[in-house]
């Protein structure tokens, strides 16, 4: 096992549910990075014009526990960190955003013990798991569900924007006490989440666009809808609501270095920063309530902390995105960069002095120009585009082809069959390779040894499956061969086989493959050998099972 | 063209909007120094449709009034009522001091020449600042689009419609909300389906609403008893005359209920009941409620929002040919 995230606290599996919901609304693939502190997931829309990403820090996890050691070559990456020049581990890998939805929507976080996610990245890992996250959920009827999606690895270009706006902030700040002004240079602003989300709530659900206007004096935020209509049609539009506040009431700016009467205005669609602010209130809302049902000091400084959340805002001029951040609670970073209308496209929704563009063209056309002509473009880092996986292609099938010699087999008929499926579901240019291409009999036993040693004498096999014992209030770990699990077994079988049924007649096509015959189950019937004892409890015998059977 | 209003308390404008924004989209304010009549007629129907005539107390609504137009101080604007009422309900939300509404010039979208300018085009502009939970100060604005109703212009030429030959003033009871929802139940798919409304000044009162379909079913629902009536002819309005004592919820205020032969006819309108029924909101939520009746010819409900009669809604609908 060279992943595993846990999530336990109520409070946590919503705002799982919730940041995925929320990216899922941006794109239809989510691609989900493991580092080793940090587990991010993020999405880009499909005009490259708005990012979000979600990182969860390895506390926001009950048990968080990532291995690169063995690790496959695809989607594996060594960034160089800008700061120590030390390097950071990630893999990262892009899932279908609907599988996702499909598992982790309206889950009741009450009525979930936990939420485990695991996946398999090193070397050795049987083929009927490669390319799998393994999601455990277990409720607290005691019913276990498991699922397991398929991703695709990806190597991931880095966003670096916010770094770099960061980073030339930092510099400014340095320079502004030499007597510089920001007229050119980031503008920073840090205000309290209600406000946006407040003014939010008060717009008509038609508005399309959202502004930003900043002078010395005060913050202006828009919105409006920029259309060109009918004089009888012009009063059918969406009324625009403004909120202006004084800077003076900003928790943190750097405006009042601006010059004198310049103000800086930027516009982009308000469709993905609706969708990002929806997901900020919900964490909040969710926070509070967690309050009032959980009496623990630990949740009441969460809602403290809670409380003093601020928004912050990076941002340049027209054209240049936008950044948005917002950290909640120590456990959670979420960043949201938006693509920003270029200057020509600028309307003035103030009446007054800072009208001067009058322009011809029509907003429409404009802003497609200003998608092109951007100074910073989204990167489509987060490969969806078959397209660019194909570019990558050859490199990644070289080292897949490097590392499938390692594999261990899929020593049965049956597991072979399973494979063989999943392959057949997929599209032709994806980066797998047919396991019967890599596969012999010695490569078989040799890996079979292989990950026999990896497994066993590891410390971690014990904690892969978490078992909630709600009599007690803790959280045992089920120990490998303890009574209960035996017990247990039947129970969870059946319960999966019946899974299997539901999800293949109405979503062949889906990738959700519910694998009733994983090659650890014919292990068991086939050897039933000592290196069983080896896989964890999730996977070989001992695997939880039903109490009640 | 000026228009700036000043108030504190929204609450009646708002109830009176939300009572009439479920019939149209649109409605017209037309404003003066001292009414505002909130009008909803359909604009390429105006006599046919319904139409709902609210007249408010400027003086009682708004601290301050500042109108001011060419020829007369009057300004008529379209607009949208759902924005209307949004803004109104976000500032009584926000529990905010003042709330300013000004009429400003429309700003041009760029990609808009000058020529297509069109200064009839205007912006109904609310504004009040509110103050969050860490008490910083913010002042919320909003635009909602609107047009201003010329002179000459059809619609601007609106005018309150007179009702003549009134042959029955009915009283209702703030009761009279249930019958709505009995004919609601009767309600069928279809969008002119039409309901038949009886009535007469007899045995103290009788109100009836007839459904029939030919050969299939008649349904009658009626108010029996316990209804002021006030039968009239042309120029009989105000006439007084004995008082039908079979009520026993005199009115000291309408005292003059009357029941002559000429009158004892029964009044028959025949109108569509989506018609009929629109109005369920207004009579369950307002006072004094009267309904008259013409012949053959129009049904009126008149009421007032509440006891101060500062707020009157009138809302009529002409009879279908039968």
């Amino acid at each position: 096992m060279s992943f595993v995230g846990v999530i336990n606290k109520d409070s946590n599996k919503t705002i799982w549910s919730k940041a995925i919901q929320s990216l899922a609304g941006i794109s239809d693939y989510i691609k989900i990075v493991i580092k080793a502190e940090a587990l991010s997931i993020s999405a880009v829309n499909i005009a490259r014009t708005s990012c979000g990403e979600i990182e969860f820090k390895k506390s926001f996890f009950y048990q968080y526990d990532v291995d690169f050691t063995n690790v496959i070559k695809d989607g594996f990456q060594l960034e160089s960190d800008d700061g120590d020049g030390d390097h950071v581990a990630s893999y990262s890998m892009i899932v279908n955003s609907k599988h996702l939805i499909a598992l982790f929507k309206n889950i009741d976080a009450h009525d979930l013990e936990y939420i485990c996610l695991q996946a398999h990245i090193s070397t050795d890992t049987p083929s009927a798991v490669l390319y799998k996250i393994l999601v455990e959920m277990r409720a607290s009827n005691r019913i276990l569900r498991k699922y397991q999606v398929n991703y695709e690895p990806v190597l991931q270009k880095k966003v670096d924007i916010f770094s770099q706006y960061k980073k030339e902030l930092y510099d400014q700040n340095m320079s502004e006490q030499a007597g510089r002004g920001v007229q050119e240079g980031v503008k920073y602003i840090m205000v309290d989440q209600s406000i946006p989300r407040q003014f939010l709530d008060m717009m008509p659900s038609s508005t399309e666009e959202f502004g930003i206007e900043v002078n010395q004096e005060d913050m202006l935020l828009s919105g409006f809808t920029n259309q060109i209509v009918k004089d009888n049609e012009y009063i059918k539009q969406p009324m625009s609501v403004a909120v202006a506040l004084s800077i003076d009431d900003l928790v943190h700016s750097n405006l009042h270095n601006l010059s004198g009467d310049s103000s800086v205005r930027i516009n982009f669609r308000l469709k993905y920063f609706r969708n990002f602010m929806q997901l900020v209130s919900s964490i909040n809302t969710k926070s509070a309530t967690a309050l009032e049902t959980q009496d623990n000091i630990t949740s009441h400084y969460e809602s403290i902390e809670n409380s003093e959340e601020y928004l912050e805002l990076f941002f340049k001029n027209p054209g240049d995105p936008i950044l948005f951040e917002l950290k909640s609670n120590r456990h959670l970073v979420i960043q949201y960069i938006q693509v920003t209308n270029d200057g020509n496209s600028n309307r003035v929704e103030r009446s007054g002095k800072h009208s001067k563009h009058t322009s011809t063209q029509s907003s429409l056309k404009k802003r497609k120009e200003s998608k092109n002509t951007n100074a910073f473009v989204l990167q489509p880092y987060a490969i969806q585009k078959r397209a660019a996986e194909r570019q990558s292609l050859p490199k990644i099938i070289n080292s897949h082809n490097g590392a499938s010699h390692d594999l261990p087999p899929a020593s049965t008929g049956v597991a072979q069959h399973a494979s063989a499926r999943s392959d057949a579901d997929r599209p032709a240019d994806q980066l797998f390779v047919p396991e019967s291409e890599s596969q012999t009999e010695e490569a078989a036993s040799d890996s079979n040894a292989n990950f026999d040693l990896t497994f066993s004498g590891d410390s971690r096999q014990d904690i892969i499956t978490y078992g909630n014992d709600r009599n007690t209030g803790s959280i045992p770990f089920l120990k490998p061969g303890s009574d209960a699990e035996e017990i247990r077994k039947p129970h969870v079988r059946e319960l999966r086989s019946r899974k299997i049924n539901t999800y293949g007649s109405s979503e062949t096509n889906k990738r959700i493959i519910i694998d009733e015959d994983t090659e650890y189950e014919t292990g068991d019937s086939d050897d039933g050998g000592a290196n069983q004892e080896e896989l964890g409890p999730t996977q070989g015998p001992k695997r939880p099972r039903s109490i009640l059977e | 063209m000026k228009l700036k209003l000043t108030t504190r308390d929204t609450e009646r404008l708002r109830t009176t909007l939300s009572l009439i924004s479920h019939v149209r989209k649109r409605i017209v304010l037309r404003f003066t120094p001292t009414k505002l009549s909130i009008i909803s007629v359909e604009e390429n129907n105006v006599t046919e449709e319904p139409q709902i005539w609210c007249k408010l107390n400027m003086a009682s609504l708004f601290d301050s009034i500042e109108i001011q137009s060419v020829k007369t101080d009057t300004i008529s604007l379209e607009l949208s009522i759902d924005s209307f009422l949004q803004a109104l309900k976000n500032y009584e939300k926000a529990n905010s001091h003042d709330l300013h509404i000004r009429l400003q010039k429309r700003d041009i979208p760029e990609g808009e020449t000058s020529k297509q300018k069109n200064s009839r085009l205007v912006s109904l502009v609310f504004v009040y600042s509110s103050s969050n939970e860490s008490s910083n100060s913010v002042s919320n604005i909003f635009r909602i689009p609107a047009k201003v109703l010329k002179h000459g212009h059809s619609s601007d030429t609106l005018d309150e419609p007179v009702i003549e030959g009134i042959d029955l003033i009915m009283r209702l009871p703030n009761e009279f909300a249930a019958l709505y929802k009995r004919l609601e139940k009767f309600k069928k798919s279809s969008q002119n389906e039409m309901v038949k409304i009886k009535a007469s000044a007899e045995n103290g009162g009788f109100l009836g609403f007839v459904l029939e379909e030919e050969d299939k079913y008649k349904v009658t629902i009626s108010w029996n008893r316990n209804l002021q009536v006030q039968a009239s002819h042309y120029d009989a309005i105000q006439s007084t005359s004995e008082y039908s004592e079979t009520n026993g919820r005199q009115d000291p205020g309408q005292d003059q209920a009357e029941t002559n032969s000429a009158a004892a006819k029964t009044c028959r309108v025949l109108v569509r009941l989506r018609d009929w029924n629109m109005a369920s909101k207004i009579v369950a939520n307002c006072e004094n409620i009267t309904l008259l009746l013409a012949n053959h010819h129009a049904c009126v409900l008149h009421c007032y929002l509440d006891d101060s009669e500062e707020i009157e809604i009138m809302y009529y609908i002409n009879a279908l040919k039968s």
